[in-house]
């Protein structure tokens, strides 16, 4: 039921969900790179 | 067809000649010496380091130039995405051209922020004048984080034994007010000499001989291309690039323009050479990136001269060579010379339909990205050779039973694992994302201009490109789709940012390291026979990774056509 109701939300606000997932992915990529300066620094 | 061959050959001498003076000027910025810019930009650049509180004298090691490295290009990140999610508002907009939508906004900024600028969209269309201010940008300081990145390396490698590789920020500035903006602003009084638009008044009108109204886009254009071209970025003002009149008007332009693109990538070899007060290695470096690049430049000179035999067998004349997708203007010579130059250097701006090109060429295009080590873009060609250098040194160290040393500085399994990670993530993000994009024909087939081997090449080029951070297309690919938006996205960011983390780890580490006093036992890095092998090491690598790939695509082509 939470699916549906999550999914119905999304498609009405498609253009902006979009746009906040496509931001999210964007900041996690820098997140990752933060990571990988660390990983190298123990390698 | 012997003018034209004298016209590039002389054009790569003059480059040349003009990068290894070029390249003691980065030297001496990049050491703090005194240049003549220093009075104009001084001035500006402390009111803004004032003002951002950011202190360009206090050293960072290598962790903190990445620290800082990575947060600078997040907020570009950001505020790409306002600008593009909203140009259709914002002023500047003349033509009335719509704000982007989200995944075509994801795919520009990304490609813009990692110096790639693959183009889903065209300029006339689908940018206003704001967004290409923000681009242009974005084509300086992408440029110029390569470049102070390669310089972190450089500083490094002259170093004893020091944490302190200099300042993020101040490197990154003096790249854009030192180097990158004195050749764009020379560079762009040539495009205005010779026709090349600078105007916000919105489309121009002119009337046809036939009576007909044309509206024609114009814009900042002339303030525009210079940067692409200066900061190996390749991202055009237009959708048709360096192949539109106004964006390269003619062949004295379109010899600026190639000019233009090489002076950085060769100037930043000499750059480390002065730098490090080894001009061997340098030479030796050059050596290395010109045999790659004439072994690529020549059979694709050649193949194009020679025309295309189904074409030729229609009983057309094929004298001037394989003419399609190209312009008259430039003609077969230097448009084959352009696609590879802006292939190896990581330009990726294009005066022809890479699309169109023979089989052999498409090859040629795409091994070029595929090494991604001769002479590649602003600052990141030396990266990507530094990672090479390491895994040759380490391989000759085993080869001859000595600790492999670089510099003065044990080559050992920390900076390997970080060379292997690197060096392996190039091929890695091509050939996944290809297999992916060829196991799912729901979401690609569509959007191939051509069916069979030619369309696998498309795909195969379109991530290549991506993950080289060239950004030129074989423009047969309707690229616009939320899927091509945003798996581009991914591999363009993945493969700017790990292949700069790891040169610069790699740098700092072995920097803080003892340096141990060369000896008759040390292995000499500045010879022609080290340059042979770290060749081989590159061949080798690019073979291994790429050959049964490229043998479904332009390599079956080649065959089918014969």
């Amino acid at each position: 039921m939470w699916l549906v109701v999550l999914q119905l939300g999304f498609n009405k606000n498609f253009k902006i969900m979009t746009t906040l997932l496509l931001l999210a992915a964007g900041a996690l990529s820098f997140a990752l790179f933060y990571k990988t300066v660390h990983y190298f620094e123990k390698i | 067809m012997s003018t034209e061959l004298f016209g590039i050959i002389a054009l790569f001498v003059v480059t040349v000649a003009l990068a290894v003076p070029f390249g003691q000027y980065i030297a001496k910025v990049y050491g703090g010496e005194k240049t003549l810019l220093d009075p104009v930009f001084g001035l500006l650049e402390k009111g803004f380091y004032r003002l951002s509180g950011i202190r360009p004298n206090v050293e960072m090691n290598w962790k903190q130039h990445l620290v800082a490295l990575l947060t600078i290009n997040m907020v570009w990140f950001f505020l790409g995405m306002f600008v593009l999610k909203n140009q259709g508002w914002l002023p500047l907009n003349p033509d009335g051209n719509p704000s982007q939508s989200a995944d075509l906004a994801f795919n520009t900024t990304i490609s813009f922020v990692v110096n790639c600028n693959l183009q889903h969209y065209s300029g006339e269309s689908g940018m206003s004048y704001l967004g290409q201010l923000f681009l242009m940008f974005l084509q300086f300081v992408s440029a110029g984080t390569g470049m102070a990145a390669a310089a972190v390396v450089i500083i490094a490698l002259k170093e004893r034994t020091t944490e302190k590789l200099g300042n993020f920020y101040d490197l990154m500035v003096k790249s854009c007010t030192r180097i990158l903006l004195p050749v764009s602003f020379v560079i762009a009084l040539i495009l205005l000499a010779n026709g090349t638009p600078m105007t916000f008044d919105g489309k121009d009108t002119i009337y046809s001989l036939q009576g007909d109204t044309i509206r024609v886009s114009t814009g900042p254009v002339a303030a525009f291309v210079p940067i692409k071209h200066v900061g190996t970025n390749g991202g055009g003002f237009f959708g048709a690039n360096s192949a539109h009149p106004l964006e390269n008007p003619n062949y004295a332009t379109n010899m600026t323009e190639m000019f233009a693109q090489m002076i950085i990538p060769l100037a930043m070899i000499f750059a480390l050479g002065y730098y490090v007060k080894r001009r061997r290695l340098a030479w030796m470096i050059f050596g290395v990136m010109t045999l790659g690049f004439l072994l690529l430049t020549i059979p694709t000179i050649v193949t194009e001269l020679h025309g295309n035999p189904k074409i030729a067998q229609m009983g057309v004349d094929m004298s001037s060579g394989a003419m399609e997708g190209k312009e008259t203007r430039f003609g077969t010579t230097a448009s084959a010379f352009w696609s590879i130059a802006t292939t190896v250097i990581s330009t990726g701006s294009i005066n022809a339909m890479h699309d169109s090109f023979m089989p052999v060429s498409g090859l040629t295009q795409m091994l070029s990205m595929m090494t991604n080590a001769f002479y590649g873009g602003a600052g990141a060609g030396i990266l990507n050779f530094y990672i090479f250098i390491i895994l040759a040194v380490f391989i000759s160290g085993l080869m001859v039973g000595r600790t492999p040393e670089f510099m003065g500085k044990k080559i050992e399994a920390r900076e390997m694992k970080i060379a292997m990670i690197v060096a392996l993530l190039h091929p890695l993000l091509i050939l996944a994302a290809t297999a992916l994009g060829v196991a799912m024909p729901g979401q690609t087939a569509s959007t191939l201009n051509n069916p069979g081997f030619h369309g696998f090449s498309e795909i195969l080029y379109e991530y290549t490109s991506s993950a080289a951070n060239n950004g030129s297309g074989f423009e047969g690919l309707g690229d616009n789709t939320a899927w091509w938006n945003i798996s581009c996205s991914i591999v363009l960011i993945l493969s700017r940012f790990i292949p700069i983390i790891g040169p610069v780890a790699i740098a700092g580490i072995l920097a803080s390291k003892k340096h141990v006093p060369e000896s008759a036992g040390t292995l000499k890095t500045d010879t022609g026979t080290f340059g042979i092998m770290v060749f081989a090491v590159i061949v080798i690598i690019t073979a291994l990774s790429f050959f049964p790939a490229l043998t479904l695509g332009p390599i079956a082509e080649y065959f089918s056509m014969h």
